[in-house]
């Protein structure tokens, strides 16, 4: 009995066939991988505006008063809509460290990025400070 | 006589299949190569920006009182303290000529704009050029002056 | 039954010649890009280093004196005025604060600030 096209095998187009759909996979898939590459310095701009932040504190005297709510409305003023932020500052001039923060602590593996200042304060009576701030995509 | 024939239309069709993934690989194989260049050439321009704004926005530059003596200037800086820009130093820019700011930056194939604006986006110093390339970075930093807080805007372009 | 011979014909010959030869084209190419990666992947490594060393110069010219980092570097390095050289590639330094010309060997470097300038050896 012949078959249509004659008594041919199909082998060879099988083994093309199956040649070719591994190579379409290995090429999606390296794609899809090589275009999924982390980048790095969105990190370092959130670094860098956290760092920035808790400098112009220092700078226009909000540390010096150590005034929770005055400090908060600055970071609050300054701080891009994206983020959140944690700040701890502790000094010679506290009892305890005065805890600020912008909204909830995050969920999950998030990269949160962080830092300190150390400050000195002139009044009511000469001391220093530490702030250390966390920051991270809301 | 008859005469056998080697099966060209299977050597045709395989021909054609192997064309039909050899041009895909090849082509999949340069856009892949250029896209990673351009992403190596805009994370570099990304370093050197944040590297550029440090310097201005965090050292005096060197000497320190260089607004003083241009020509003797070794490194630029715009900072009286961190982060807090100096009257004298942004007057001695505004006064320096572009070239001369590219050298002492040593931005290479780069052109620069520096804008200062407060809070409310109204401005208070520009510096530099304006884009005219095809890629460009942005780094926006806050800084202090005069006591009040402004935003130090920092553009590396290409 | 007379014996019939056989004949490789030439069309065969020409047949297998053809195929040598592409197969040839396919490894010289695939050989190219190897090379091409390699090179891209140094590149990217000699790069990567040159940024990391000239970001701790400004860093420690920034920080002031007295400030001294350590670090590691993968190729030997030429920091020259203004500029790191590694083989061919080279990145310019934002600030001329290099104290001198500086010649140094992979492994561990030290960079310091001293008297407002910045000084890089080997450890």
């Amino acid at each position: 009995m012949n078959s249509l096209f004659g008594n041919k095998g199909f082998v060879l187009s099988m083994d093309a066939a199956v040649a070719i759909s591994i190579v379409i996979v290995v090429l999606v898939i390296s794609s899809f991988y090589l275009s999924r590459s982390e980048d790095s310095l969105p990190k370092v701009q959130m670094m860098k505006t956290g760092s920035d932040i808790i400098a112009v504190l220092d700078n226009e005297g909000f540390l010096q008063s150590s005034n929770a709510t005055d400090i908060k409305g600055e970071i609050n003023d300054l701080l891009p809509p994206a983020y959140n932020m944690r700040v701890s500052i502790n000094g010679t001039f506290l009892s305890q460290a005065l805890i600020i923060e912008t909204g909830t602590e995050p969920v999950g593996a998030t990269f949160i990025g962080g830092g300190k200042r150390f400050f000195v304060i002139t009044s009511p009576s000469p001391g220093y400070g530490i702030i250390k701030f966390w920051i991270w995509l809301k | 006589m008859s005469k056998a024939q080697i099966g060209i239309l299977d050597l045709i069709i395989a021909a054609v299949l192997f064309m039909a993934v050899a041009i895909p690989s090849v082509y999949f194989w340069n856009l892949t190569r250029d896209r990673l260049i351009t992403g190596m050439d805009y994370s570099e321009m990304q370093v050197k920006a944040f590297q550029l704004s440090d310097l201005l926005i965090k050292s005096e530059g060197k000497p320190t009182k260089w607004e003083n003596t241009i020509n003797e200037t070794l490194a630029l800086g715009l900072a009286e303290s961190d982060r807090a820009i100096s009257p004298q130093k942004l007057s001695a820019l505004n006064a320096t000529s572009y070239n001369t700011t590219r050298k002492l930056l040593n931005v290479g194939i780069y052109s620069f704009k520096i804008r200062l604006t407060n809070p409310g986006n109204e401005p208070i110093m520009e510096y530099g050029k304006n884009f005219t390339g095809q890629s460009s970075v942005v780094i926006e930093r806050y800084v202090t002056y005069e006591g009040e807080k402004i935003i130090f805007e920092f553009t590396l372009w290409k | 039954m007379r014996n019939k011979n056989g004949q490789a014909a030439i069309e065969i010959i020409f047949t297998i010649g053809i195929i040598i030869f592409t197969f040839l084209l396919l490894a010289a190419f695939t050989f190219e890009r190897k090379i091409e990666v390699q090179n891209f992947a140094k590149g990217a490594e000699v790069k990567k280093d040159c940024f990391k060393l000239t970001n701790l110069i400004v860093g420690a010219f920034i920080n002031g004196e007295g400030t001294t980092i350590t670090t590691k570097l993968s190729e030997n390095m030429t920091a020259e005025q203004n500029s790191l050289y590694i083989d061919e590639n080279f990145c310019g330094l934002s600030a001329n604060v290099l104290k001198q010309n500086f010649n140094l060997a992979k492994g561990k470097v030290s960079i310091e600030n001293k008297n407002n300038s910045i000084i890089i050896q080997n450890v």
